[in-house]
């Protein structure tokens, strides 16, 4: 055990964290080119694709710093999901069309689009529908909630061809592809997304079955594990900050800071993010076992753990800022809202509970 | 970043492992699990144990009988011990009497009291707190006086763990009034069986025996007694606390409960608990175990060193922590038997002794609120968590 940074990690997080403190105001667009410029677009993916083969720890190391400067760019989800999703293809033997170079390069950005209406948590019972016809592939259905979709050049579909998952590349400007954009809660882009018998050629069906599964599994863990990377980091920096207004604000003549109670309140903030951090790195760690359930089992557990310990350290940063605390113009109560929208994306602690009680089905039943 | 434990360490924990399977007598480890306080004849035999096999003092220099194991191995070591229920063995004299002699002991403490202290010979009790010192340890008021050769005790201690089967105490008493209070203080070890001490026995929630006052009335110590330099008690107390950074974290105890609770929950449900209740139970046993995970990692950050600005702060945590979750672990063992836990229990009862097991009591009962209740003493001694919260504050955010 060793959890002393090493020095490329050190410079990659000194670099996020000004260089993100800088460019708040930045479009997205700008962002996307400073990501690329920074060499973050190539962190998730291997030298062999124009990648910099960068660690699940030096990806966690980003997007604590994405976090703590409640960045809005849809990195985890256009960036590194996809390539993610890739990358589990290709070690199942999958060839792709060098979609991990495009985005090592930062040419184009990929949603990944998997939740529907209904089976929005279930997994697995896809409504969406790839069909084939004598004229081709058809796809039919609707994505919810795909983050950054609409700001997208191209979009990884999940559907169901005769039975089996399949992953299906669209590009938005494709015939028959609908997109409503809206923002979440806290401020990021989101899209439904619908395809009515959008034609897919042959080529952009990626891939079908078992190997489609166990690369939505696998990147989903790991998508999960650095949105709890992300929380440490907003959860960080909302302590950070309530500590620096308890030393400035003046009542009944002195500061709260020099109140117990608040003291404590702080301690315990602590506490909260101290084991929020340990999860993430028992998770990191877990990443080390061959086998895939096992390390979607710890992601399960590490979201259930952060997304509490975030809820309690940005809930109490905004109680401890008063009233200052519940308005917009303060920065505290948006890492709240950050971690309102993290706690319900990609599944909340009761559904991730869920999932690590399964292990235990042999005792209650 | 290296986020697992080396090959070498893997083996190590294998090797402490085996050595438990086969050295730790399963009546003792039975006796331990259950979760009375154990006595000093119960735990002699795995002291014995231990010291056969050179692992009773792993704290300790090498040179005084240490092991020489990294922090990583001895809190491997601490966790398989716990999880096997093996008992915790003479912890005064071990973790405090034998490193504070090894580091600020003359070279004659040090032989009259290491080798019989290894050997389990030699039982030691606390003597530091007082009526009217309690958290604020720099109060104590215990008074000495110099006469010749020797040092005269005068003064009360209280919540004197174990005072009863101790054959000495280290006390901590005042030697001096000059300068700040915390500047006049020094170790004695004092003889439990000198004249002029007394022991009142201090009964406590749990219902068990092992917190004591003691009353110190002109009792005469050799001056050699006194370890290392007179006043220097503070600084001794510092190095304890700073080298035993996360003793109180009882990873391996909340281990114990762990493994434990699905065995337990299966027989409670084929006694008839209805399995709604059963699901709630293990959801919040899943739950407590991710916390106990987290807690692990935090521990294993501490050990590891990772940033030594937060240690201090980290190690506060990780107390505060441990005593939270031992009680909640404890708890949930006491939800799960439900009734079962009314009837007041001793350790002579089972269901076929003389005193037997009130009915409606199952084999599982005897030990969970006697243990749960003495958990809160976790969240108390070694500095409340109160003051832990304070600690962690002041050296985190105070300026």
């Amino acid at each position: 055990m060793d959890f002393r940074i090493s020095d490329e990690q050190r410079l990659l997080r000194d670099t996020a964290r000004r260089v993100l403190a800088e460019a708040t105001g930045t479009s997205t667009d700008a962002s996307w080119v400073q990501f690329r410029e920074l060499g973050w677009t190539a962190l998730p993916i291997d030298e062999a694709h124009d990648g910099l083969g960068g660690s699940l720890v030096d990806l966690a190391f980003l997007l604590e710093e994405l976090g703590r400067a409640r960045c809005q760019v849809p990195y985890l989800e256009c960036c590194v999901m996809p390539a993610m999703l890739l990358k589990g293809l290709a070690s199942r033997g999958v060839a792709e069309p060098d979609l991990l170079g495009v985005l090592a390069r930062g040419e184009q950005h990929l949603g990944v689009a998997v939740e529907e209406r209904s089976a929005a948590e279930s997994g697995g019972d896809f409504s969406t529908r790839l069909t084939a016809t004598p004229s081709g592939f058809r796809l039919a259905g609707e994505k919810l909630l795909v983050v950054g979709g609409a700001g997208c050049e191209a979009l990884l579909v999940v559907a169901v061809a005769d039975g089996e998952t399949c992953l299906v590349c669209v590009p938005l400007d494709a015939v028959g592809v609908r997109i409503r954009g809206y923002s979440a809660v806290d401020g990021r882009e989101l899209a439904d997304i619908e395809f009515v018998d959008v034609p897919v050629p042959e080529a952009a069906v990626l891939a079908r079955g078992a190997a489609v599964d166990e690369a939505l599994v696998e990147a989903g863990a790991i998508a999960l594990t650095l949105q709890c990377a992300d929380l440490v980091g907003a959860m960080e920096a909302s302590m950070e900050m309530t500590a620096e207004y308890l030393q400035q604000r003046q009542q009944f003549g002195q500061k709260l800071a020099s109140f117990q109670a608040l003291q404590h309140g702080m301690a315990d903030l602590f506490i909260a993010c101290n084991e929020a951090r340990s999860m993430l790195y028992r998770t990191l760690s877990a990443f080390g076992q061959a086998d895939v359930s096992l390390r979607r089992r710890a992601a399960s557990g590490c979201k259930v753990k952060v997304a509490a310990c975030a809820r309690q350290v940005t809930g109490m940063a905004v109680q401890y800022h008063g009233a200052l605390g519940m308005t917009t113009e303060y920065a505290v109560g948006h890492y709240l809202r950050r971690s309102i929208v993290a706690e319900q994306l990609f599944g909340n602690a009761h559904h991730h509970l869920a999932v690590c009680l399964a292990d235990h089905a042999g005792v209650a039943k | 970043m290296e986020l697992e434990f080396t090959a070498q360490e893997q083996a190590f924990e294998e090797e402490v492992q085996r050595f438990l399977a086969d050295a730790l007598p399963p009546s003792l480890a039975a006796k331990e699990a259950q979760g009375f306080h154990l006595h000093r004849e119960d735990v002699a035999p795995w002291h014995q144990a231990l010291w056969r096999q050179g692992w009773i003092a792993p704290g300790w220099p090498q040179r005084f009988g240490g092991t020489g194991w990294s922090p990583m191995e001895r809190f491997l070591f601490e966790r398989a011990c716990g999880v096997a229920n093996a008992p915790e063995v003479s912890l005064i004299a071990l973790s405090m009497v034998g490193p504070v002699l090894c580091e600020f002991g003359s070279d004659a403490l040090r032989e009259r009291f290491l080798e019989p202290i290894r050997r389990g010979d030699l039982w030691f009790c606390q003597g530091f707190s007082e009526p009217e010192a309690g958290s604020d340890l720099a109060a104590v008021r215990c008074r000495t006086r110099f006469e010749g050769d020797s040092i005269v005790l005068n003064g009360h201690k209280i919540w004197t763990t174990d005072a009863h089967m101790a054959d000495y105490m280290i006390c901590l008493a005042r030697t001096s009034d000059a300068g700040r209070p915390r500047e006049g203080l020094s170790m004695i070890l004092l003889p439990m069986d000198a004249p002029g001490v007394w022991v009142r026995p201090i009964a406590t929630l749990d219902g068990d025996h092992h917190i004591n006052e003691v009353f110190l009335e002109d009792v005469v110590v050799p001056r050699e007694n006194l370890v290392g330099e007179v006043n220097s008690g503070w600084a001794q107390a510092r190095y304890l606390l700073g080298r035993e950074r996360t003793h109180n974290a009882y990873v391996g105890m909340l281990r114990r409960y762990l493994a434990r609770f699905p065995g337990l929950l299966q027989r409670q449900l084929a006694a008839g608990l209805d399995g709604r209740v059963a699901e709630g139970l293990l959801r919040d046993h899943v739950q407590l175990s991710l916390d106990v995970e987290a807690h692990e990692w935090s521990v294993l950050r501490l050990l590891a060193d990772e940033e030594s600005s937060q240690l201090r702060a980290g190690a506060s945590a990780v107390k505060v922590r441990g005593s939270e979750l031992l009680l909640k672990a404890s708890e949930l063992e006491v939800m799960a038997l439900g009734s079962q836990v009314i009837p007041a229990m001793t350790p002579a009862m089972t269901p076929t002794t003389a005193q037997p097991l009130p009915a409606g009591a199952g084999a599982d009962a005897p030990g969970r609120v006697t243990q749960s209740l003495y958990w809160r003493a976790a969240a108390i001694f070694g500095g409340t968590n109160e003051i832990q919260r304070g600690i962690i504050y002041s050296t985190l955010f105070h300026r």
